[in-house]
């Protein structure tokens, strides 16, 4: 999954051996999972499909990778395109180190690429129309991932545990006596340390964001997430945290609106009706959880 | 450092906006979202929409008129309607339908020179036209929703005011819902003397009816559903417009139907099949057999369907009416028949606007139906066509 994964299980001492049963079949919901939908793995179904782009050859998919494409094109349609699982094939003319756009002819060719809607969908499989063209669910597949073991858990009669995929958190329950989750969110300054702490009951809380992997372009700091319509870094939020009773909704609305430039970011958070803050780069907040909890500007 | 606690208003979850909705909906059959699958909720989208459709009456026969015009009725239906989410719980809906209606109708039956029955037609054509509008509230809740609606209907002779009340509500595991309606209508008839006669000047006509049905999930492809009717009319029910035509001031309907849905996974196709039996204190039985293809052609749909109905004669009702009896109707809708309707139905989807196109072949037969009995001289035959245009915006 490309980041540091947390399984926390509490359970009283007489029931240990669930625990360490239900940890390790949660291992291997995560391996299935990376092994099905992981495009650095030559058989994963979204490298089949990779592997087909332009050939006329559909790739069977079961319903479990229908609903993440339905998803997909639901985020698609509902940020105007800004949500495209089809624009990684564009980092290849960026580098992101030294901040340069290496080859302008490259960007406008690889943009023909690129595009959703050339993603056939039917009762026959996945078909890529475009040549070239490639998909990755890297990122709806870590938010499945986490509400997937946190689901696994309840059904092996867990009833408190906290799942933290990198910037995912599912908290199932509360802990153990009783006392909600406590959970941090990582400071864009000093993402070692948390800015403030959610106190969580059967609930996910998904931070996107780029403050890890932003560079200057053009003297702006910007987002390595690239607009599909352009090509260029979005000049979008730091870091977003939106909360919600799932992972992959909350993850999925957190992603979208760092997609967003500065001012539609609120917007498109507001639509979802869902607690969210923005953090800058200064670790300076806005949104509603922000509001609440009297924050520093 | 700044805590939030799970009870705090920024901590509330709505998760009802139309946008989380929607992307509910696209994980909802997945094992870990069905705990958190919205049964009820109002609408993801505002709806808009244009229809017009065209109904034309097949002509009559040579042989089967004996005065008046060949040409029976045209009618051309426009339909605009209005759907949005109010809020997290509520819709509104508004339906306004316009109607115009030309042509002649059978006046009544009487007897050829070879003695068959033979069609007086009313003369030269009428022009009628209906206006209805509907206003329909809904408020919705995790396990339900319920629904008030009032609709007003006017033409040259005749008005309908009703409204009706419904409501739905779910098991715990969503795997059934419970249905129920009751509604009223008060009906004024006040016909208009053109090129026949008519003798009354203003009656009344009030109807009540109740409906309670189930719909069940059998499995992840398939559901069922029965559903049991009844109407109460009571007033002027004869047709003024019919010469020999004289109808119980009172008339009791029971209608039962059930329903079945199938998914066809592999061809990614719904089959569906409808049933419906009615019968009524006038005599009348009916049954409709209704079976539907729902076929997806990428992000469009294709629904071919075919309709059986086979309907026995109403007590009074005879293709020559014997206007000594206490009741009489000479009205071919009485009579025993049977009618078969194929048609096809296109959805296309162009973004955030679906186009849609319906075509319809009625032909009925008295030696198509179930039932025995005499046939009436001027069953009708129709094609319909219908067009339309919806669009959903957020």
């Amino acid at each position: 999954m490309g980041g540091p994964a947390s399984i926390t299980v509490q359970v009283p001492s007489a029931r240990r051996d669930v625990a360490t049963a239900s940890l390790v079949q949660v291992q291997q919901t995560l391996e299935a999972l990376e092994a099905r939908y992981s495009r650095y793995l030559a058989d994963s179904v979204v490298s089949q499909i990779n592997a087909r782009a332009g050939r006329e050859e559909f790739t069977e998919v079961d319903e479990e990778c229908r609903a993440l494409l339905a998803l997909a094109d639901t985020l698609w349609r509902d940020s105007d395109g800004l949500f495209d699982p089809t624009v990684g094939v564009l980092n290849r003319v960026w580098d992101f180190q030294t901040g340069h756009l290496v080859n302008l002819p490259a960007l406008e060719a690889l943009q023909h690429q690129v595009g959703w809607d050339s993603v056939e969908i039917t009762q026959e499989g996945v078909y890529l129309t475009v040549a070239g063209s490639e998909m990755d669910l890297g990122g709806l597949v870590k938010e499945y991932a986490a509400d997937t073991v946190a689901q696994s858990l309840k059904e092996q009669g867990i009833e408190s545990a906290l799942v933290a995929l990198a910037g995912d958190v599912v908290a199932v329950g509360s802990q153990a006596d009783g006392r909600p989750w406590r959970v941090g969110i990582s400071d864009p300054i000093n993402p070692n340390e948390s800015v403030f702490s959610l106190e969580m009951v059967d609930m996910a809380v998904c931070t996107s964001g780029s403050y890890a992997r932003r560079f200057e372009y053009e003297g702006k700091l910007v987002s390595h997430l690239l607009n599909p319509h352009t090509g260029y870094p979005v000049d979008g939020p730091v870091s977003v945290s939106v909360i919600a009773d799932t992972a992959l909704i909350a993850g999925a609305v957190a992603t979208v609106a760092c997609l967003h430039d500065h001012h539609k970011a609120p917007l498109w958070l507001n639509r979802s009706g869902l607690p969210w803050l923005i953090l800058d780069a200064q670790g300076h907040g806005v949104g509603p959880i922000h509001d609440k909890l009297n924050m520093p500007t | 450092m700044a805590v939030t606690k799970p009870s705090s208003d920024a901590m509330r979850l709505s998760g009802s906006s139309p946008l989380v909705r929607r992307l509910k909906q696209s994980v909802a059959l997945l094992p870990a979202y069905a705990a958190t699958a919205t049964a009820d909720a109002p609408p993801t989208y505002t709806e808009m929409g244009l229809r017009y459709s065209r109904y034309s009456e097949d002509s009559l026969a040579d042989n089967q008129r004996l005065f008046g015009a060949s040409d029976r009725y045209d009618i051309n239906i426009t339909q605009l309607w209005l759907e949005a989410p109010v809020g997290d719980n509520w819709s509104i809906a508004i339906d306004v339908q316009n109607d115009y209606q030309t042509g002649a109708s059978p006046w009544f039956v009487g007897v050829q020179r070879d003695g068959q029955p033979g069609i007086i037609m009313s003369g030269a054509s009428i022009q009628d036209n209906r206006v209805e509008v509907g206003v329909t509230t809904r408020y919705f809740w995790a396990d339900g929703n319920a629904g008030l609606n009032i609709t007003h209907s006017d033409e040259d002779d005749y008005e309908a005011l009703s409204w009706s009340a419904d409501m739905a509500w779910n098991s715990d595991d969503n795997a059934r819902t419970w249905s129920a309606s009751v509604s009223q209508s008060n009906d004024t008839v006040q016909p208009t003397q053109e090129k026949i006669p008519v003798f009354i000047d203003r009656e009344d006509i009030d109807t009540q009816s109740a409906y309670f049905g189930v719909s069940q999930i059998l499995s992840r492809t398939a559901i069922f559903r029965v559903g049991l009717s009844y109407t109460y009319s009571d007033g002027y029910l004869t047709d003024p417009y019919k010469l020999r035509d004289k109808r119980p001031s009172d008339h009791s309907r029971w209608a039962f139907t059930t329903g079945y849905r199938k998914h066809l996974v592999d061809m990614g196709a719904t089959v569906q099949a409808d049933y419906r039996f009615y019968s009524d204190d006038w005599g009348m039985d009916s049954h409709t057999l209704t079976l539907g293809w729902s076929q997806p052609l990428g992000r469009h749909t294709l629904k071919p369907y075919v309709r059986y109905y086979s309907q026995r004669a109403a007590d009074f009702f005879d293709p020559v009416a014997d206007f000594t009896a206490d009741y009489y109707a000479d009205d071919y809708r009485l009579s025993a028949f049977g009618a078969l309707t194929v048609g096809l139905n296109l959805q296309v989807q162009l973004g955030d606007w679906v186009a849609e196109a319906q075509v319809e072949r009625y032909r009925s037969n008295n030696n198509w139906g179930l039932y025995e009995g005499d046939a009436a001289p001027a069953l009708v035959d129709f094609w319909r066509g219908t067009i339309g245009l919806t669009w959903r915006f957020e």
